[in-house]
């Protein structure tokens, strides 16, 4: 089974953007870091990319980013497939939104690896807010079966998040 | 919650034929916006020396191409080429 949270938290504002952006892209943590559209390499760069689009579209002060976690079952043994499994697994927003990841190692209950995905709440494309509605993200729940080959187990969470496992 | 700043709560009245109306509204469908939306973006974002999050987006992704291809042999260029990608962005 592997395990999608969607984690919202609508009013973070910037410095839960930011946070997001340094979590990911941790060199010290962070395994395999890729992103779409924004320079992953750099916590700055990839911050200021996505501000860049919002400013753009004019959509700095809302609902900052979707934080996604990706947990996969024990059948997953090595970081590489599990990274591999994660960049797939976010390729799902590469068509409207930016987005940046990174898997990290870590036992929880049922997995030893998890992909952490920041994507940015204003599309590139044409500045629409992404969606994080139930039916939206079964979706991409239905994606993730699709990549891991494990059945999906998706969990909603409302509340604010400051990027610790 | 949006800002002031970002609130739409101007609204204006314009004028034009309908040879102009049906344009607008073809090129307005064609990327998938409203009429008035188009109209606005085209006047405010219209001289925006052809950059746009979409190409800047493109562009990002060829650089971070090049830089994993040059991490994995060649580091000289790296510095240049991020420096250039930097630049572009300003400009947005």
């Amino acid at each position: 089974m592997v395990s999608v949270i969607i984690i919202r938290n609508t009013y973070g504002g910037d410095l839960y953007l930011r946070k997001g952006c340094f979590y990911v892209t941790n060199h010290l943590r962070a395994y395999a870091p890729g992103g779409h559209g924004v320079d992953y390499t750099d916590a700055y760069a990839c911050y200021d990319d996505m501000v860049a689009v919002k400013r753009y579209y004019s959509k700095t002060s809302d609902n900052p980013l979707l934080h996604i976690v990706v947990s996969y079952d024990y059948g997953v043994k090595d970081i590489e497939t599990a990274s591999e499994l994660g960049r797939r697994c976010a390729r799902y927003f590469d068509s409207r939104y930016q987005n940046v990841f990174c898997t990290h190692e870590a036992d929880h209950e049922c997995s030893f690896f998890h992909t952490h995905i920041i994507v940015n709440s204003v599309s590139y494309k044409d500045g629409k807010l992404i969606s994080s509605w139930y039916g939206y993200m079964q979706q991409f729940c239905q994606f993730v079966a699709y990549v891991t080959n494990q059945k999906p187990y998706l969990t909603l969470k409302n509340k604010a998040n400051d990027f610790e496992d | 919650m949006r800002s002031e700043q970002e609130k739409k709560t101007s609204q204006k009245s314009v004028k034009m034929t309908q040879q102009e109306a049906e344009i607008i509204q073809q090129k307005a469908n064609e990327k998938g916006v409203s009429f008035g939306r188009y109209m606005v973006d085209s006047a405010v974002k219209g001289d925006s020396n052809g950059n746009n999050p979409e190409l800047m987006v493109e562009i990002t992704d060829i650089a971070n191409m090049a830089v994993e291809i040059a991490t994995q042999k060649d580091r000289r260029g790296i510095a240049e080429l991020k420096r250039r990608v930097r630049t572009l962005w300003s400009r947005l």
